[in-house]
Protein backbone atom coordinates (compact mmCIF):
# COMPACT_ATOMS: atom_id res chain seq x y z
CA UNK A 1 0.00 0.00 0.00
CA UNK A 2 1.42 3.50 -1.01
CA UNK A 3 2.14 5.79 1.89
CA UNK A 4 -0.86 8.42 0.29
CA UNK A 5 -3.35 5.71 0.56
CA UNK A 6 -2.73 4.59 3.87
CA UNK A 7 -2.34 8.47 4.74
CA UNK A 8 -6.09 8.48 3.21
CA UNK A 9 -7.10 5.13 4.79
CA UNK A 10 -6.08 6.66 8.37
CA UNK A 11 -8.20 9.67 7.75
CA UNK A 12 -10.98 8.01 6.97
CA UNK A 13 -10.76 6.17 9.99
CA UNK A 14 -10.36 9.06 12.05
CA UNK A 15 -13.15 10.72 9.98
CA UNK A 16 -15.57 7.98 10.59
CA UNK A 17 -14.40 7.70 14.19
CA UNK A 18 -15.22 11.36 15.17
CA UNK A 19 -18.46 11.73 13.64
CA UNK A 20 -19.01 8.55 15.28
CA UNK A 21 -19.87 6.30 12.24
CA UNK A 22 -20.68 2.64 12.95
CA UNK A 23 -20.02 1.46 9.30
CA UNK A 24 -18.78 2.11 5.97
CA UNK A 25 -18.54 0.67 2.70
CA UNK A 26 -16.82 1.81 -0.09
CA UNK A 27 -16.35 0.43 -3.82
CA UNK A 28 -14.07 1.69 -6.63
CA UNK A 29 -13.21 -0.49 -9.32
CA UNK A 30 -11.16 -3.22 -7.92
CA UNK A 31 -10.96 -1.22 -4.23
CA UNK A 32 -12.99 -2.42 -1.73
CA UNK A 33 -12.96 -0.97 1.93
CA UNK A 34 -15.49 -1.96 4.33
CA UNK A 35 -14.82 -0.71 7.92
CA UNK A 36 -16.95 -1.49 11.17
CA UNK A 37 -16.66 -0.03 14.88
CA UNK A 38 -18.01 -2.30 17.46
CA UNK A 39 -18.91 -0.92 20.41
CA UNK A 40 -17.47 2.64 21.08
CA UNK A 41 -14.73 3.21 19.10
CA UNK A 42 -11.81 2.18 21.03
CA UNK A 43 -8.36 3.61 18.74
CA UNK A 44 -6.51 0.75 19.71
CA UNK A 45 -8.71 -1.95 18.45
CA UNK A 46 -8.53 -0.20 14.75
CA UNK A 47 -6.41 -2.52 12.97
CA UNK A 48 -4.94 -1.18 9.78
CA UNK A 49 -3.00 -4.18 8.76
CA UNK A 50 -6.20 -5.67 8.19
CA UNK A 51 -8.07 -2.87 6.05
CA UNK A 52 -5.15 -2.65 3.96
CA UNK A 53 -5.74 -6.78 3.45
CA UNK A 54 -8.84 -5.99 1.82
CA UNK A 55 -7.85 -4.12 -0.88
CA UNK A 56 -6.89 -6.73 -4.00
CA UNK A 57 -3.01 -7.03 -4.28
CA UNK A 58 -3.01 -5.79 -7.50
CA UNK A 59 -4.08 -2.69 -7.11
CA UNK A 60 -1.23 -2.42 -4.55
CA UNK A 61 2.45 -3.01 -4.56
CA UNK A 62 2.66 -5.84 -1.44
CA UNK A 63 5.88 -4.61 -0.20
CA UNK A 64 4.83 -1.08 0.98
CA UNK A 65 2.14 -2.67 2.39
CA UNK A 66 4.51 -4.74 4.61
CA UNK A 67 6.53 -1.69 5.36
CA UNK A 68 3.49 1.14 5.94
CA UNK A 69 1.97 -1.37 8.08
CA UNK A 70 4.54 -1.17 10.93
CA UNK A 71 4.01 3.10 11.95
CA UNK A 72 0.31 2.60 11.97
CA UNK A 73 0.14 -0.51 14.76
CA UNK A 74 0.49 2.75 17.02
CA UNK A 75 -2.66 3.93 18.56
CA UNK A 76 -4.41 5.63 16.34
CA UNK A 77 -4.60 8.80 18.32
CA UNK A 78 -1.61 9.93 17.57
CA UNK A 79 -2.56 9.73 14.17
CA UNK A 80 -2.64 12.98 13.36
CA UNK A 81 -5.19 13.95 9.99
CA UNK A 82 -4.75 16.92 8.19
CA UNK A 83 -7.93 18.87 9.25
CA UNK A 84 -7.78 21.10 5.83
CA UNK A 85 -7.65 18.04 3.45
CA UNK A 86 -11.38 17.67 3.27
CA UNK A 87 -14.31 20.03 4.13
CA UNK A 88 -17.63 18.05 5.88
CA UNK A 89 -20.65 19.38 4.28
CA UNK A 90 -23.15 19.59 7.38
CA UNK A 91 -26.74 18.76 7.83
CA UNK A 92 -28.30 21.73 9.04
CA UNK A 93 -31.48 20.43 10.11
CA UNK A 94 -32.60 17.47 11.95
CA UNK A 95 -34.39 15.01 8.94
CA UNK A 96 -33.96 12.76 6.15
CA UNK A 97 -31.67 12.32 3.71
CA UNK A 98 -32.11 12.27 -0.01
CA UNK A 99 -29.67 11.85 -2.59
CA UNK A 100 -31.91 13.13 -5.61
CA UNK A 101 -35.14 15.23 -6.11
CA UNK A 102 -37.85 12.55 -6.34
CA UNK A 103 -37.70 8.61 -5.75
CA UNK A 104 -35.87 7.14 -9.22
CA UNK A 105 -34.07 10.46 -10.24
CA UNK A 106 -30.59 10.65 -10.64
CA UNK A 107 -28.44 11.58 -7.51
CA UNK A 108 -27.72 15.47 -7.43
CA UNK A 109 -23.59 14.93 -7.15
CA UNK A 110 -21.72 11.54 -7.27
CA UNK A 111 -18.65 10.63 -5.65
CA UNK A 112 -15.53 12.13 -7.92
CA UNK A 113 -18.24 14.91 -9.28
CA UNK A 114 -16.36 18.56 -9.50
CA UNK A 115 -18.82 20.81 -7.74
CA UNK A 116 -18.96 24.58 -7.33
CA UNK A 117 -20.16 26.51 -4.47
CA UNK A 118 -24.01 27.03 -4.47
CA UNK A 119 -24.18 23.95 -6.41
CA UNK A 120 -27.50 21.46 -4.76
CA UNK A 121 -25.82 18.52 -2.99
CA UNK A 122 -28.79 16.53 -1.49
CA UNK A 123 -32.25 17.45 0.27
CA UNK A 124 -33.19 17.10 4.21
CA UNK A 125 -36.79 16.43 4.74
CA UNK A 126 -38.09 17.81 7.48
CA UNK A 127 -41.58 17.99 8.42
CA UNK A 128 -42.70 18.00 4.82
CA UNK A 129 -40.00 20.87 4.19
CA UNK A 130 -37.55 19.87 1.07
CA UNK A 131 -34.48 21.59 2.10
CA UNK A 132 -31.58 21.56 -0.84
CA UNK A 133 -28.26 21.86 0.48
CA UNK A 134 -25.72 23.49 -1.33
CA UNK A 135 -22.04 23.02 -1.26
CA UNK A 136 -20.51 25.75 0.51
CA UNK A 137 -17.01 25.19 -1.43
CA UNK A 138 -15.90 24.20 -4.96
CA UNK A 139 -14.11 20.74 -5.08
CA UNK A 140 -14.79 16.96 -5.54
CA UNK A 141 -16.59 15.09 -3.84
CA UNK A 142 -14.76 12.45 -2.28
CA UNK A 143 -17.11 10.65 0.16
CA UNK A 144 -20.90 10.38 0.19
CA UNK A 145 -21.60 10.10 4.13
CA UNK A 146 -25.52 9.54 4.57
CA UNK A 147 -27.66 6.98 2.49
CA UNK A 148 -30.11 7.59 0.85
CA UNK A 149 -33.74 7.51 3.50
CA UNK A 150 -31.69 7.82 6.04
CA UNK A 151 -32.09 10.18 9.05
CA UNK A 152 -30.01 12.59 9.70
CA UNK A 153 -29.15 14.87 12.70
CA UNK A 154 -28.16 18.55 13.29
CA UNK A 155 -24.69 19.01 11.93
CA UNK A 156 -24.21 15.44 10.99
CA UNK A 157 -21.80 15.54 8.22
CA UNK A 158 -23.26 14.45 4.55
CA UNK A 159 -20.79 14.67 1.77
CA UNK A 160 -16.89 14.78 2.03
CA UNK A 161 -15.75 17.96 0.04
CA UNK A 162 -11.87 18.04 -1.25
CA UNK A 163 -11.22 21.68 -1.83
CA UNK A 164 -9.65 22.61 -5.18
CA UNK B 1 -59.96 34.41 -14.42
CA UNK B 2 -59.19 35.71 -10.83
CA UNK B 3 -59.98 39.62 -10.21
CA UNK B 4 -56.20 40.93 -10.17
CA UNK B 5 -56.78 44.68 -9.18
CA UNK B 6 -59.11 43.85 -6.63
CA UNK B 7 -56.96 41.38 -4.76
CA UNK B 8 -54.11 43.87 -5.24
CA UNK B 9 -55.87 46.71 -3.43
CA UNK B 10 -56.81 44.32 -0.51
CA UNK B 11 -52.75 43.37 -0.61
CA UNK B 12 -51.96 47.31 0.03
CA UNK B 13 -50.08 47.57 3.07
CA UNK B 14 -48.56 43.98 3.01
CA UNK B 15 -45.13 42.51 1.93
CA UNK B 16 -47.06 41.02 -0.85
CA UNK B 17 -48.38 44.60 -2.01
CA UNK B 18 -47.34 44.88 -6.26
CA UNK B 19 -45.97 41.50 -5.96
CA UNK B 20 -48.44 39.36 -7.52
CA UNK B 21 -47.59 37.99 -10.99
CA UNK B 22 -50.17 35.53 -13.02
CA UNK B 23 -50.10 33.20 -15.07
CA UNK B 24 -52.90 31.77 -16.69
CA UNK B 25 -50.98 28.31 -17.35
CA UNK B 26 -47.87 27.28 -15.93
CA UNK B 27 -46.23 23.90 -15.55
CA UNK B 28 -45.53 24.23 -11.39
CA UNK B 29 -45.80 27.73 -9.31
CA UNK B 30 -43.09 26.53 -7.18
CA UNK B 31 -40.73 25.59 -10.14
CA UNK B 32 -40.64 29.16 -11.26
CA UNK B 33 -40.51 30.44 -8.18
CA UNK B 34 -37.71 28.34 -7.32
CA UNK B 35 -36.02 29.84 -10.22
CA UNK B 36 -36.80 33.41 -9.30
CA UNK B 37 -35.29 33.11 -6.35
CA UNK B 38 -32.08 31.89 -7.75
CA UNK B 39 -32.48 35.24 -9.81
CA UNK B 40 -32.75 37.07 -7.05
CA UNK B 41 -37.18 37.82 -6.79
CA UNK B 42 -36.95 39.79 -3.37
CA UNK B 43 -39.08 38.12 -0.08
CA UNK B 44 -42.78 38.16 -0.30
CA UNK B 45 -42.67 37.52 -4.48
CA UNK B 46 -46.21 35.71 -5.06
CA UNK B 47 -46.60 33.42 -8.40
CA UNK B 48 -50.44 32.73 -8.87
CA UNK B 49 -51.36 30.54 -11.83
CA UNK B 50 -54.29 30.04 -13.24
CA UNK B 51 -53.76 26.13 -14.12
CA UNK B 52 -50.59 23.95 -13.33
CA UNK B 53 -49.87 21.52 -15.82
CA UNK B 54 -47.55 19.65 -13.48
CA UNK B 55 -48.16 20.50 -10.54
CA UNK B 56 -46.25 19.17 -7.69
CA UNK B 57 -46.60 17.45 -4.25
CA UNK B 58 -44.15 15.55 -1.88
CA UNK B 59 -41.82 12.83 -2.86
CA UNK B 60 -42.69 13.80 -6.98
CA UNK B 61 -46.48 12.73 -6.08
CA UNK B 62 -48.28 15.29 -8.55
CA UNK B 63 -51.19 17.53 -7.55
CA UNK B 64 -54.39 17.85 -9.05
CA UNK B 65 -54.26 21.40 -10.51
CA UNK B 66 -57.81 21.85 -12.79
CA UNK B 67 -58.03 25.46 -14.50
CA UNK B 68 -59.42 27.72 -12.62
CA UNK B 69 -60.75 25.40 -9.82
CA UNK B 70 -58.95 25.84 -6.95
CA UNK B 71 -55.99 28.46 -5.78
CA UNK B 72 -52.43 27.66 -6.78
CA UNK B 73 -49.70 29.79 -5.46
CA UNK B 74 -45.95 29.76 -4.29
CA UNK B 75 -45.09 32.63 -2.06
CA UNK B 76 -41.09 33.26 -1.95
CA UNK B 77 -39.91 34.50 1.84
CA UNK B 78 -36.25 35.21 2.81
CA UNK B 79 -36.70 34.58 6.05
CA UNK B 80 -34.06 35.78 9.03
CA UNK B 81 -34.52 32.66 10.99
CA UNK B 82 -32.50 29.92 12.99
CA UNK B 83 -32.53 26.52 11.23
CA UNK B 84 -34.59 25.19 13.46
CA UNK B 85 -37.33 27.83 13.87
CA UNK B 86 -37.06 27.40 10.01
CA UNK B 87 -38.88 24.30 9.79
CA UNK B 88 -41.95 25.67 11.14
CA UNK B 89 -42.48 27.71 8.38
CA UNK B 90 -43.96 24.16 7.27
CA UNK B 91 -46.64 24.57 10.11
CA UNK B 92 -47.88 27.70 9.70
CA UNK B 93 -47.83 27.55 6.25
CA UNK B 94 -51.02 25.17 7.34
CA UNK B 95 -52.34 27.13 10.06
CA UNK B 96 -52.42 29.93 7.45
CA UNK B 97 -54.25 28.34 5.11
CA UNK B 98 -56.73 27.16 7.85
CA UNK B 99 -57.47 30.93 9.14
CA UNK B 100 -58.37 31.82 5.71
CA UNK B 101 -61.13 28.92 5.24
CA UNK B 102 -62.42 29.83 8.41
CA UNK B 103 -62.97 33.44 7.47
CA UNK B 104 -63.52 33.37 4.29
CA UNK B 105 -66.37 30.43 4.45
CA UNK B 106 -68.27 29.08 8.05
CA UNK B 107 -65.92 25.47 8.06
CA UNK B 108 -63.73 24.56 10.55
CA UNK B 109 -60.42 23.38 9.41
CA UNK B 110 -58.19 20.52 10.83
CA UNK B 111 -54.35 20.52 10.25
CA UNK B 112 -52.97 17.17 9.86
CA UNK B 113 -49.28 17.15 11.10
CA UNK B 114 -47.05 18.99 9.52
CA UNK B 115 -49.56 20.90 6.96
CA UNK B 116 -52.61 18.99 5.28
CA UNK B 117 -55.44 20.93 5.91
CA UNK B 118 -58.33 18.78 6.10
CA UNK B 119 -62.30 19.19 5.82
CA UNK B 120 -64.10 16.52 7.38
CA UNK B 121 -61.02 14.11 7.14
CA UNK B 122 -60.65 15.28 3.71
CA UNK B 123 -57.89 16.55 2.02
CA UNK B 124 -58.93 20.22 0.79
CA UNK B 125 -55.75 22.00 0.75
CA UNK B 126 -51.82 20.67 0.09
CA UNK B 127 -48.33 22.41 0.87
CA UNK B 128 -44.97 22.21 -0.42
CA UNK B 129 -42.43 24.39 1.49
CA UNK B 130 -38.98 24.16 -0.64
CA UNK B 131 -36.56 25.87 1.08
CA UNK B 132 -32.70 26.31 -0.11
CA UNK B 133 -29.76 26.53 2.66
CA UNK B 134 -25.97 27.20 2.50
CA UNK B 135 -24.03 26.44 5.42
CA UNK B 136 -26.17 26.69 8.38
CA UNK B 137 -28.75 29.70 7.42
CA UNK B 138 -31.72 28.81 5.67
CA UNK B 139 -31.40 31.58 1.98
CA UNK B 140 -34.73 31.48 0.94
CA UNK B 141 -38.07 28.98 0.97
CA UNK B 142 -40.93 28.85 -1.72
CA UNK B 143 -44.12 27.83 -0.13
CA UNK B 144 -46.02 26.48 -2.05
CA UNK B 145 -50.11 26.04 -1.79
CA UNK B 146 -53.09 24.34 -3.51
CA UNK B 147 -56.28 24.57 -2.68
CA UNK B 148 -59.16 22.98 -3.84
CA UNK B 149 -62.08 25.55 -3.82
CA UNK B 150 -64.51 25.18 -6.78
CA UNK B 151 -64.10 21.74 -7.90
CA UNK B 152 -67.63 20.22 -8.09
CA UNK B 153 -65.78 16.63 -8.16
CA UNK B 154 -62.73 14.67 -8.14
CA UNK B 155 -61.67 12.06 -10.31
CA UNK B 156 -61.19 8.15 -8.54
CA UNK B 157 -59.59 7.61 -6.56
CA UNK B 158 -59.30 11.22 -5.36
CA UNK B 159 -62.40 11.23 -4.78
CA UNK B 160 -62.16 9.10 -1.38
CA UNK B 161 -59.25 11.17 0.10
CA UNK B 162 -59.74 14.53 -1.81
CA UNK B 163 -62.70 18.07 -1.16
CA UNK B 164 -63.36 21.29 -2.31
CA UNK B 165 -64.92 24.37 -0.51
CA UNK B 166 -67.55 23.99 -2.54
CA UNK B 167 -68.36 20.50 -1.70
CA UNK B 168 -68.11 20.79 1.93
CA UNK B 169 -70.46 24.60 1.53
CA UNK B 170 -72.37 23.73 -1.58
CA UNK B 171 -71.54 27.16 -3.06
CA UNK B 172 -68.86 28.13 -5.04
CA UNK B 173 -66.49 30.35 -3.19
CA UNK B 174 -64.61 33.54 -4.23
CA UNK B 175 -61.05 32.81 -4.70
CA UNK B 176 -60.20 36.07 -4.46
CA UNK B 177 -61.18 36.18 -1.40
CA UNK B 178 -59.54 33.25 0.05
CA UNK B 179 -56.60 34.12 -1.16
CA UNK B 180 -56.25 37.79 0.10
CA UNK B 181 -57.47 36.08 3.14
CA UNK B 182 -54.47 33.53 3.08
CA UNK B 183 -51.88 36.03 2.49
CA UNK B 184 -52.88 38.46 5.15
CA UNK B 185 -52.86 35.40 7.55
CA UNK B 186 -49.95 34.61 5.79
CA UNK B 187 -47.87 37.56 6.73
CA UNK B 188 -49.36 37.45 10.37
CA UNK B 189 -48.24 33.85 10.68
CA UNK B 190 -44.64 34.90 9.09
CA UNK B 191 -44.55 37.97 11.58
CA UNK B 192 -45.24 35.70 14.73
CA UNK B 193 -42.46 33.18 13.51
CA UNK B 194 -39.71 35.95 13.02
CA UNK B 195 -41.05 37.72 16.96
CA UNK B 196 -39.91 34.29 18.64
CA UNK B 197 -43.41 33.43 19.26
CA UNK B 198 -44.47 29.89 20.41
CA UNK B 199 -45.96 28.43 17.17
CA UNK B 200 -46.15 24.94 19.02
CA UNK B 201 -48.55 25.41 20.66
CA UNK B 202 -50.81 27.22 18.61
CA UNK B 203 -50.40 24.43 16.36
CA UNK B 204 -51.24 21.82 18.91
CA UNK B 205 -54.53 23.90 19.86
CA UNK B 206 -55.25 23.86 15.82
CA UNK B 207 -54.92 20.31 14.67
CA UNK B 208 -56.79 17.39 16.42
CA UNK B 209 -54.00 15.04 15.31
CA UNK B 210 -51.18 16.19 17.21
CA UNK B 211 -52.43 13.99 20.35
CA UNK B 212 -54.90 10.58 20.84
CA UNK B 213 -54.69 9.98 17.29
CA UNK B 214 -53.98 6.03 16.23
CA UNK B 215 -51.79 6.62 12.92
CA UNK B 216 -49.84 4.49 10.77
CA UNK B 217 -46.76 6.26 9.92
CA UNK B 218 -45.01 6.11 6.31
CA UNK B 219 -41.34 6.25 7.24
CA UNK B 220 -38.44 3.92 7.37
CA UNK B 221 -40.07 1.04 7.88
CA UNK B 222 -43.68 2.08 8.63
CA UNK B 223 -45.32 1.42 11.78
CA UNK B 224 -48.48 2.39 13.88
CA UNK B 225 -49.12 3.88 17.30
CA UNK B 226 -50.85 6.71 18.48
CA UNK B 227 -49.93 10.14 18.51
CA UNK B 228 -48.55 12.24 21.99
CA UNK B 229 -47.34 15.51 21.14
CA UNK B 230 -45.00 17.46 19.82
CA UNK B 231 -41.01 17.19 20.64
CA UNK B 232 -39.28 20.92 21.16
CA UNK B 233 -38.30 21.03 17.42
CA UNK B 234 -41.90 20.73 16.25
CA UNK B 235 -41.88 17.30 15.76
CA UNK B 236 -44.45 14.60 16.18
CA UNK B 237 -44.42 11.88 18.57
CA UNK B 238 -46.34 8.81 18.53
CA UNK B 239 -46.32 6.17 20.65
CA UNK B 240 -45.61 2.80 19.89
CA UNK B 241 -45.28 -0.76 21.29
CA UNK B 242 -41.49 -0.24 21.27
CA UNK B 243 -41.55 3.40 22.82
CA UNK B 244 -42.15 6.91 21.64
CA UNK B 245 -40.52 7.50 18.03
CA UNK B 246 -40.56 11.06 16.28
CA UNK B 247 -41.87 11.65 12.75
CA UNK B 248 -39.10 13.56 10.95
CA UNK B 249 -41.07 13.96 7.55
CA UNK B 250 -43.06 11.09 7.05
CA UNK B 251 -46.96 10.68 6.01
CA UNK B 252 -49.01 10.34 8.86
CA UNK B 253 -52.35 8.52 7.99
CA UNK B 254 -55.53 7.41 10.25
CA UNK B 255 -55.15 3.78 11.23
CA UNK B 256 -58.20 1.41 12.73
Amino acid sequence: MEANELKDLRELVEFLKDNKIAEFDLERGDLKVRIKFTGPPAPAAIDYTQLATLIPQQTIAPAPLVAAAAPVSAPAAEVQAPAEAVHEVKSPIVGTFYESSAPGAAPFVKVGDQVEVGQVLCIVEAMKLMNEIESDVAGEIVRRIANNGQPVEYGQPLFAVKPR
Amino acid sequence: MYDLAAMQAALRGTIFADQVAYFPTIDSTNTYALAQAQRGAPHGSVYLAGEQTAGRGRGGHQWHSRPQDGIYVSVLVRPSLSSDRALWLSLIAGMAVKTAIEGATALAADIRWPNDVLLHEKKCAGILVESVYAGDAMRYAVIGIGLNVNHESFPEPLSHTATSLRQETGHPQSREVLLTTLLHALEAELTALAAGEDVLERFAAASSWVRNKQVSVAEDEGYTGVTCGLNPQGFLLVKTREGIRTVRSGGVRPCE
